[in-house]
C-alpha cells in the first residue's frame, strides 16, 4: 500500500488542537487534578556532603509555614554569626539546625496557573511545555553559610521544550522511551482509548518535563536564572524519584479506566508530532486554534513508516474542518484505500442478498473491475416447469459509483442493470430457438403490464457518523424498470402468439426476483415502505447481517465525537470532525 | 371598635376551652384541576409552592399556596395561547426567579423576579415578556431551557441537523450553536454546571441511539467547548439535575433503570452508579435535595416510583445517608408529576393519575411520622362543590367573665406531625414547626376540619395568650373510643353493621383472622388511648396475624432475617409496599422505651418500627382494616356523623312558614312599636334610661342566628354555621350588593334619610350612628335579633337629644314598615349565596335558596341536629307540631 504523505506516511491521523489542549488543561487544572500550589522545603541537594540524602520535608501548611520561618530566622543568625566569626554562635545554631532538621536548599511557596502548551513553527517533533506561577516566592540558600534569598515568582513562567517525537505508548503508563522493544509490546497489548485521552496526554508532557528549560520562552527577574533552573530541575528530580508521588504537576491525574471497543478501523501503534499553522479565526482569534498535535496511528500491525519524513504533514489537518467552531476540536482523517475496506463490506453485504436467491449466480463471486468500472454481475437461467420449453436468462449488472459527498455525510451509489432474454424455444428433436425477446432496464416499449420505458436501479447508501464510532446508514431505493427493448407489435404472428403464452410468466419470474432483491436489502436496511416481514426476514434482522449501526467503524469513538464524514478525494483523504468527548461510563 | 385594654381577656379571666371533633363529610366551594401538562414547581417560601403548569388546552397556568384562603391556592393564567414548553430558573445567590415559555414558534423570555421583594399573589400583573426567534423560519422551535445568565432553546427543520440558541439574559440576542455528533432531534436540555464550567446537558437522537452530553459555554480564553457524554448499557429516555454543594451537577438519567453519574471534583475523577431497581421505560423524572437527602422520582409505564439515598436501617431503627432505597410505587398511572422539598413536609409532589381522576393531586410527605398523604390540589369556585371525608372539631371559649372579651385574640395551633387544614374554611398547614394564629372574633368560636383519608389523624396543639396552658385537641380519640365501645356493643367485629344496616365486614373473609384483626386494633386503640393521655402504653398480647398465616410465626428472633436491603421508612412502607402485599401478614407489638415497636411480617419479609405518634397508630389500624377487607369508605360509613336531610329540611320548611307569617304579622305590629318607643321616649325624657327600658320579650326571641351561650360545642351543630363566612366573604362586593334589591333599597332611602338628621347633628353623631348602622346590617344579615338591635340603638343614642332620637327613631320605623312591604317578596327571592346556594340545591334536589331559606337553614341544620341528639327524632317529625309552630309565627310580634 502506498504511503499518504498527506498523513507522513501513517494510516490514521488524529489532529488536536493546540487550544482544545490547553482548555482541557485548565479543566484538569480546575478540578483539581493538576497541582495549583507548590508548598515544599527541599533539603541536601545543593552539594550534598557525602551520606546526606536529598529530602523533601512534608507536613500541613501551617507546619510548613512555621518550618519555613524558623529556617529563614535561623539561616540569617547564622550568616549573621558567619559573618562575624562567632564560632559559639554557630556551632549552636548549627546544632539547631541539624537537631529541628532545618538545613534545606531552597523552599516553594507559590501559587501555579493552568499549564499550557504551544506548537512550534517547523518543528514537529517537540512543543513548548509552559509553567506559570501565579504569586510567591522562591527562597533559595545558595550557601550553607548565607542567608535565605527571596524570590518573588508572580508572573514568572518557566519554560521547557518537550519532545514528542521519541514519546512511544505503553501499556500501563505512559514513559519517555525510545525503547525498540516498546513498539511490539505495544502491537501486542492493543491500544487502548485510554491513551487517546487528555490525561494520558498530560502525563506525556509532564513526563518530559525535566528536559531542555528554554530560557528564551521563560520569564523570570534578573538574578533569578541560576536558582530557578536549579531549584526546579532538582524538584522535578527529587519528587519524581519519590514513588508515591511520581508527578509534580499531575498530581492526581491518572490514565481512566475506559471499556474499549475494537473497531474496524482499530489502530495497532502510536506516535505523535505536530503540525504549525498560522491561520486563525476571524471572528475569534486564538492563538493555535489551527495548530494540531497529532497522534500518528497505523494499522493493521503494519510498521509505521521510519523515513525522516515520518509523521510530518504538509499542513495542519485541523485546516481541512468543516465545521471550525468553538464546538469541534480537530479533524481525524484516514487514508482513502483504508476506507474501502468499509466499502467492501458495503459490497459484500449486496452480493449476499443475490447469491441468498435461488437460481442466482454471481460472476466471479462478487465485485470485479471490468473497464475501469466497480461492478458485480449476476445472472440467473430460468427453465423447465411452466416455461416448457421456453427460456430465460437474466443479467443483473451493478456498478458502485464514486463516493459523493452529500449534506450530513458521503454517499454511495449501486446503479442496478437488468437485462431479459427470453427465448422462445420450439423442441422438434433439436431445440429450435424460434424467437429471442429482450427486455432491460433501458428498454423503451410497454405491453401490457410491462409499461415502458425502462429506468435503471438506483440503490443509495449514505453513511453519516453515529455515536461512538459507529455509523448511521441510511438508504434510499430507485427499483430498476424493466421494458421490452423492441416493440411486441412488430412481432411476426406466429412469434406474438406464443410470446402471449409467456408473457404472464416473465412477469412473474424475473421481475418478482428483482422486486424481492429490492426488497430484502429494503428490510434489511429497516426501509419503512417495506410492509412485507416473514419469519426468515425477522431472523436474518437478528442476525444483523448488514446492522452496520451497531457496528464501531472509527476507533477513539469513546473518546471523540465524529460528524461530517467527507472524502477529499484529491488528498486521498477520509475526513472527520471531531470533539473531545469523553465518555463517562 | 376599639376596646379598652381592661376588657381583653386574659389568663385571670379562667377562659374555659371546649371542644369536640367529629369524623363527617363536609363540602367546599372549590374545583379541582384537571389533565395538566408538564408541572413543575417554585417553593416561593418554605411552605409556599407556586405550580405551574400547561392545562387542557396548553394555556400555561399558575397557582399559589397561600394560607389561610379559602381553598389554600390563589390561580394566575400566563399564556395566550398554546404553550409548547416552558421552564423556570431560580437564581439561589441573587434570591429571582425567571420564566420562559415557547409560545407562537417564538421564545418568551420574563423578567427577573426578586423572590423576596415580589407579590406573588399579583403574579400576572408582575411579568413582562421579551420575545425571541430562530435565524430561520423554517426552524421550529421546540423547547426552551432557562439558567441563571442564559436561556437555550431547541430547534429541529426537515432537513438540517438540530440547532440550539443561546443567549446571554441580559442582552437576550440568541446564537446558533452546533453539536459535536449529527443530532436530529433534541429530547431534553437543561443548563447546568459539570466540572465547574457552566454549559448545557443534552439528551439528543442520532439515528437510532441516543446521546447524553454536555456541552459547556465556550471558554473565552480559548474558545472550546467541554465535552463530556454519559453512557449507560441501555438507551435513556430521559434525565434530571441536582444542584451538588460544590455547584455542579448531578446527573440522574434513566431508560429502564436509573443511572447517577456524578462529574470530577477536587481530583477525584467522577463516578457512575446504577440504583437499584428495574423500571418499565423511566419516561420522565425528577431529582430533589433536601439536607443532604437525594430523592428521585420517576414515572413509567406502572406510574410513579420514588427512591432515596435515606436509607432506613431496620436494625438501628436509623437512616443511613449514601445507600440508595429500591424503587417505591407512589401512585399508579401518572401522566405528569413535580416533587419539591420543603420544611415539614419531607416530600412533596404534585401529580396527575388517573388513579385520582387525573386531577392535580397534592402527596406529601409528613417529615415527622414520615406518612404519605393525599389531597387534591383545588381552586376556589363557588360554582362547584367538593365533598371532603374530614374529622371536624368545634372549638369553642368561655368564660365567667361577661366584660372580657375574645375579639381580636388570637389562637395558636401547631401539630405533633404535619397536616393541611381548614379552620373556619380556610386552609393552613399545622406542623411541629407550623404554627399559625386564629383571630378570634366577637364569637369566641372557630371549626377545624381536617380532610382525611384514614383513620388516623394527628393531634393538634392550641395555645393562646389567655390560655394558662397548652391544649391538646385530639382529633381521632373520640372516634377511637367509639369504635371500640360499637365493637364492644355489636359483640365483635363480626357482627358490626354500618350505619346503612350492612355488614362492615365483607363476605369471605375468615372468621379466625377478623377475630385476630380485632384483637389487633383493641390493643392499637389501647395505645391510642394511653398515648393520647400522655401514659405509658400497657400491652397485653403482643403479637396477632392477620390474613390466614400462622398465629405466632413471628418473633423478635426472626428479626435476624430482617429485610435490611430495602431501606424503607415507615410512612414509605404503608404508602407503598403494603398496598401491594398479597401475602398474609403478622404482628408483633413490643414497648420499648421510647414508644412502641410495631414488627411486622409480610411473606418472608420482617420489617420495624418504633411508633411515637397517635397518628402513626392510625395508620396502622386503619391497614389491619385494610387487611380484613374494610376501607376508610367503610368505615367512614361505619362511624362517621351521618346528616339526615330530610329532617333538616322539614326543620326549615317549619322555620321559613314561622317566619313569614311573622314578617306578615310585623308590619301590622309596627304602629303598636311605635308607639311604645314614643310613649317610652316622653315617658323618660329626663331620667331616659335604655335599661330600664322593658322591650317586649317575644321581640327579643325573634334571634335567626345560633347565640353562642355556653353550650357544649358540637362541630356537628354548627357544620353550616362554619361556612356562614361564605356570605360575607367578599369578592370585592358590598354586603349590600349581595342582598336583594328590594331590601337594599330600603337601606339606601333609610341612609338618605338620615343624611339631613345627620348635618344637623355633626361629626360626632355621625361616627356614633355608623356603629348603629353596623348592627342594622348584622340584623339584614341575621347575625342580630331585631330586639337586641333595638335595645343597641336606644342606649347609644341616648345621648343624643330626644328630639333627635324622635326623628331618627321614625326614619328607622319609617324605613321598616317600606321593609315589612318588600319583605314578603324580597325575603323569598332566589338568592345566590355561594357554596349555600350550591349546597342546598343539591340537598334539596334541585330547590332555589331564598334568603329566608339561608336564615331557616342556618338554625334548622344546628338545631334539627342537637334536637335529635337529645330527643333521639327530629323536631318537626310530627305533621301536628309543624302546623301549630308556623301559625305561632303569626302573633309572635304582637306587642300586646
Amino acid at each position: 500500500m502506498t504511503e499518504n504523505q498527506n498523513l507522513g506516511g501513517f494510516d490514521m491521523v488524529l489532529g488536536l488542537s493546540q487550544s482544545t489542549i490547553n482548555f482541557q488543561f485548565k479543566m484538569l487544572y480546575q478540578n483539581g487534578f493538576i497541582k495549583d500550589r507548590w508548598f515544599a522545603l527541599v533539603g541536601n541537594v545543593l552539594n550534598p556532603k557525602e551520606g546526606e540524602k536529598p529530602f523533601c520535608f512534608e507536613g500541613t501548611p501551617e507546619e510548613l509555614k512555621s518550618k519555613l520561618n524558623r529556617w529563614i530566622s535561623i539561616q540569617d543568625q547564622f550568616s549573621a554569626a558567619y559573618d562575624a566569626d562567632n564560632i559559639d554562635d554557630m556551632v549552636e545554631l548549627k546544632n539547631i539546625i541539624k537537631t529541628e532538621g532545618l538545613n534545606f536548599d531552597y523552599a516553594w511557596d507559590v501559587d501555579l496557573k493552568s499549564p499550557t502548551v504551544e506548537i512550534i513553527n517547523k518543528d514537529p517533533r517537540n512543543l513548548y511545555f509552559n509553567l506559570s506561577f501565579s504569586e510567591g516566592k522562591l527562597y533559595y540558600r545558595p550557601e550553607k553559610t548565607s542567608k535565605v534569598k527571596l524570590f518573588d515568582l508572580s508572573g514568572c513562567v518557566y519554560a521547557f521544550t518537550t519532545p514528542i517525537g521519541r514519546i512511544k505508548v505503553a501499556k500501563d503508563q505512559m514513559v519517555m522511551e525510545a525503547d525498540e522493544a516498546m513498539d511490539s509490546i505495544i502491537r501486542n497489548s492493543g491500544l487502548t482509548e485510554a491513551d487517546f485521552r487528555i490525561e494520558s496526554l498530560f502525563l506525556n508532557f509532564e513526563n518530559a518535563n525535566i528536559s531542555d528549560f528554554d530560557i528564551g520562552r521563560s520569564k523570570f527577574p534578573e538574578g533569578l536564572i541560576q536558582p530557578f533552573q536549579v531549584t526546579i530541575e532538582n524538584y522535578f528530580k527529587l519528587i519524581l524519584k519519590g514513588s508515591t508521588n511520581p508527578y509534580v504537576l499531575g498530581y492526581g491525574v491518572t490514565q481512566p479506566k475506559i471499556n474499549s471497543q475494537e473497531a474496524m478501523f482499530q489502530p495497532t501503534s502510536l506516535e505523535f508530532s505536530t503540525s504549525y499553522s498560522t491561520k486563525t479565526d476571524q471572528a475569534k482569534p486564538v492563538k493555535g486554534q489551527y495548530s494540531s498535535f497529532n497522534f500518528l496511528m497505523m494499522l493493521n500491525g503494519d510498521p509505521a513508516p521510519t523515513e525522516p519524513t515520518a509523521g510530518i504533514l504538509p499542513a495542519s489537518l485541523i485546516e481541512l474542518g468543516m465545521d471550525t467552531s468553538s464546538t469541534t476540536d480537530g479533524v481525524f482523517a484516514m487514508d482513502r484505500s483504508h476506507f474501502d475496506q468499509y466499502l467492501d463490506s458495503l459490497d459484500e453485504y449486496v452480493v449476499s442478498v443475490f447469491k441468498a436467491k435461488k437460481d442466482v449466480k454471481v460472476e466471479s463471486g462478487g465485485f470485479q473491475v471490468k473497464d475501469g468500472k466497480h461492478i458485480m454481475v449476476a445472472t440467473s437461467h430460468m427453465a423447465g416447469g411452466e416455461l416448457g420449453d421456453d427460456k430465460i436468462d437474466t443479467t443483473y449488472t451493478l456498478e458502485r459509483k464514486a463516493l459523493k459527498n452529500v449534506s450530513g455525510g458521503v454517499e454511495v451509489e449501486y446503479e442496478f442493470q437488468v437485462e431479459i432474454v427470453v427465448h422462445l424455444i420450439a423442441k422438434v428433436f433439436v431445440e429450435i430457438e424460434l424467437k429471442k425477446i429482450d427486455l432491460s432496464t433501458s428498454g423503451q416499449y410497454s405491453y401490457r403490464d410491462v409499461k415502458g420505458p425502462g429506468k435503471v436501479g438506483s440503490m443509495k447508501f449514505l453513511i453519516q457518523n453515529g455515536t461512538e464510532g459507529k455509523f448511521n446508514l441510511k438508504n434510499t431505493l430507485e427499483p430498476p424498470k424493466i421494458a421490452f427493448d423492441e416493440s411486441v407489435y412488430l412481432f411476426e404472428g406466429g412469434a406474438l402468439k406464443i410470446f402471449l403464452n409467456i408473457v404472464k410468466l416473465i412477469l412473474a419470474w424475473p421481475i418478482l426476483l428483482v422486486e424481492g432483491i429490492i426488497n430484502q436489502i429494503a428490510i434489511d436496511l429497516s426501509n419503512n415502505d417495506v410492509t412485507k416481514e416473514n419469519e426468515s426476514i425477522k431472523r436474518l434482522r437478528e442476525v444483523d447481517v448488514l446492522n452496520q449501526t451497531n457496528k464501531v467503524i472509527l476507533p477513539l469513538g469513546k473518546t471523540y465525537a465524529y460528524k461530517n464524514l467527507r472524502a477529499i478525494e484529491d488528498k486521498s483523504l477520509i475526513a472527520y470532525d471531531i470533539t473531545y468527548a469523553p465518555v463517562n461510563e | 371598635m376599639n376596646l379598652a385594654q381592661e376588657n381583653i381577656v386574659s389568663k385571670e379571666d379562667q377562659v374555659r376551652v371546649n371542644f369536640s371533633s367529629e369524623l363527617m363529610s363536609n363540602y367546599f366551594p372549590e374545583s379541582s384541576i384537571k389533565g395538566s401538562k408538564e408541572i413543575r414547581t417554585f417553593m416561593v417560601g418554605p411552605d409556599q409552592p407556586l405550580i405551574f403548569y400547561q392545562d387542557q388546552d396548553d394555556l400555561l397556568k399558575a397557582i399559589l399556596r397561600k394560607e389561610g384562603s379559602e381553598s389554600g391556592w390563589i390561580s394566575f393564567s400566563l399564556s395566550e395561547g398554546a404553550v409548547k414548553s416552558y421552564e423556570l430558573e431560580y437564581n439561589i445567590k441573587k434570591g429571582r426567579i425567571q420564566i420562559a415559555k415557547v409560545e407562537s414558534n417564538q421564545v418568551w423570555v420574563s423578567q427577573a423576579l426578586d423572590v423576596a421583594s415580589t407579590d406573588f399573589e399579583k403574579l400576572e400583573q408582575a411579568l413582562s415578556w421579551t420575545a425571541l426567534r430562530a435565524d430561520t423560519f423554517a426552524e421550529t422551535i421546540d423547547k426552551v431551557s432557562l439558567g441563571t445568565q442564559h436561556v437555550l432553546f431547541g430547534t429541529s427543520s426537515k432537513s438540517s441537523d438540530a440547532l440550539f440558541y443561546l443567549a446571554d439574559l441580559k442582552e437576550l440576542k440568541p446564537e446558533s450553536y452546533t453539536f459535536p455528533e449529527h443530532a436530529k432531534t433534541i429530547l431534553q436540555f437543561e443548563l447546568g454546571t459539570y466540572a465547574k464550567f457552566p454549559g448545557v446537558f443534552f439528551l439528543y437522537q442520532i439515528g437510532n441511539e441516543r446521546t447524553l452530553l454536555f456541552q459547556s459555554f465556550p471558554d473565552e480564553e480559548y474558545d472550546r467547548t467541554y465535552d463530556s457524554r454519559f453512557v449507560a448499557e441501555e438507551t435513556l429516555n430521559c434525565f434530571a439535575l441536582l444542584e451538588l454543594p460544590s455547584g455542579n451537577d448531578m446527573i440522574y438519567a434513566a431508560g429502564n433503570q436509573i443511572h447517577q453519574f456524578k462529574g470530577p471534583e477536587n481530583g477525584e475523577q467522577g463516578t457512575y452508579e446504577t440504583l437499584p431497581g428495574v423500571y418499565q421505560q423511566v419516561h420522565q423524572i425528577r431529582a430533589a435535595s433536601f439536607e443532604g437527602e437525594n430523592s428521585v422520582w420517576a414515572l413509567d409505564q406502572a406510574g410513579l416510583f420514588y427512591q432515596t439515598n435515606r436509607f432506613f436501617n431496620q436494625v438501628s431503627q436509623e437512616f443511613e445517608s449514601g445507600k440508595w432505597t429500591r424503587p417505591l410505587l407512589m401512585v399508579e398511572g401518572v401522566s405528569q408529576f413535580s416533587c419539591v422539598k420543603g420544611k415539614g413536609v419531607r416530600n412533596q409532589l404534585y401529580a396527575v393519575s388517573t388513579a385520582f381522576g387525573s386531577e392535580l393531586t397534592r402527596l406529601w410527605q409528613d417529615s415527622v411520622t414520615t406518612l404519605w398523604n393525599t389531597n387534591k390540589v383545588t381552586l376556589s369556585d363557588l360554582d362547584s362543590l367538593k365533598e371532603v371525608e374530614s374529622y371536624s372539631a368545634q372549638v369553642r371559649f368561655n368564660t365567667a367573665s361577661k366584660l372580657a372579651s375574645f375579639q381580636g385574640q388570637k389562637v395558636y395551633l401547631s401539630a405533633e406531625s404535619n397536616l393541611f387544614i381548614y379552620v373556619d374554611s380556610q386552609s393552613y398547614h399545622l406542623g411541629p414547626d407550623h404554627k399559625v394564629a386564629i383571630p378570634l372574633g366577637i364569637v369566641p368560636e372557630f371549626t377545624i376540619i381536617a380532610p382525611v383519608e384514614e383513620i388516623g389523624a394527628p393531634t393538634i396543639v392550641m395555645s393562646a395568650d389567655f390560655l394558662e396552658n397548652e391544649k391538646v385537641i385530639d382529633l381521632s380519640g373520640k372516634i377511637f373510643d367509639k369504635l371500640q365501645s360499637k365493637i364492644d356493643k355489636e359483640g365483635g367485629l363480626a357482627n358490626a353493621k354500618k350505619q346503612n344496616g350492612k355488614s362492615l365486614i365483607p363476605d369471605g373473609v375468615k372468621p379466625e383472622t377478623i377475630k385476630a384483626a380485632q384483637d389487633g386494633i383493641g390493643q392499637m386503640l389501647g395505645i391510642a388511648r394511653d398515648m393520647g393521655r400522655g401514659k405509658t402504653p400497657v400491652l397485653k398480647a403482643t403479637s396477632f396475624a392477620v390474613g390466614g398465616a400462622g398465629t405466632s410465626g413471628v418473633s423478635i428472633n426472626s428479626l435476624a432475617s430482617v429485610s435490611s436491603d430495602f431501606g424503607h421508612s415507615l410512612g414509605d412502607f404503608l404508602h407503598s409496599i403494603w398496598n401491594k402485599a398479597k401475602e398474609a401478614f403478622e404482628f408483633v407489638m413490643e414497648k420499648v422505651a421510647d414508644g412502641v415497636k410495631f414488627i411486622i411480617k409480610i411473606g418472608e419479609q420482617v420489617f420495624n418500627w418504633i411508633v411515637k405518634t397517635i397518628r402513626e397508630i392510625g395508620s396502622f389500624i386503619q391497614r389491619v382494616f385494610d387487611s380484613i377487607k374494610v376501607f376508610f369508605k367503610d368505615l367512614f360509613e361505619f362511624l362517621a356523623f351521618l346528616f339526615d336531610w330530610d329532617a333538616i329540611l322539614d326543620t326549615k320548611r317549619a322555620y321559613k312558614g314561622f317566619a313569614n307569617n311573622a314578617i306578615i304579622n310585623l308590619k301590622g305590629e309596627i304602629g303598636n312599636i311605635r308607639n311604645f318607643i314614643n310613649e317610652t321616649l316622653e315617658k323618660e325624657i329626663a331620667k331616659f334610661s335604655p335599661e330600664l327600658v322593658s322591650i317586649p320579650k317575644e321581640l327579643d326571641q325573634t334571634n335567626l342566628t345560633e347565640s353562642s351561650k355556653e353550650t357544649e360545642p358540637d362541630p356537628r351543630s354548627n357544620w353550616l354555621n362554619s361556612k356562614k363566612q361564605y356570605l360575607n366573604s367578599g369578592k370585592g362586593d358590598e354586603p349590600v350588593k349581595k342582598m336583594p334589591t328590594e331590601l337594599s333599597d330600603v337601606f339606601n332611602s333609610l341612609m338618605a334619610d338620615l343624611v339631613p338628621i345627620f348635618k344637623e347633628t355633626g361629626e360626632g353623631f355621625l361616627s356614633e350612628f355608623k356603629i348603629v348602622a353596623e348592627k342594622f346590617n348584622q340584623v339584614i344579615r341575621g347575625q342580630l335579633s331585631f330586639g337586641e338591635f333595638l335595645k343597641f340603638a336606644l342606649q347609644k343614642l341616648a345621648g343624643t337629644g330626644l328630639f333627635i332620637l324622635k326623628q331618627l327613631m321614625d326614619v328607622i320605623l319609617r324605613s321598616l314598615e317600606a321593609l315589612m312591604d318588600v319583605a314578603n317578596i324580597a325575603l323569598n327571592q332566589v338568592w345566590n349565596v355561594p357554596i349555600i346556594s350550591a349546597l342546598y340545591r343539591e340537598i334539596s334536589g334541585g330547590d332555589d335558596l331564598t334568603f329566608l331559606d339561608v336564615m331557616c337553614l342556618f338554625l334548622a341544620i344546628p338545631s334539627t341536629i342537637l334536637f335529635k341528639i337529645g330527643e333521639n327524632y327530629a323536631p318537626f317529625e310530627s305533621e301536628e307540631v309543624k302546623v301549630a309552630f308556623v301559625e305561632r309565627g303569626k302573633n309572635i310580634f304582637q306587642l300586646t
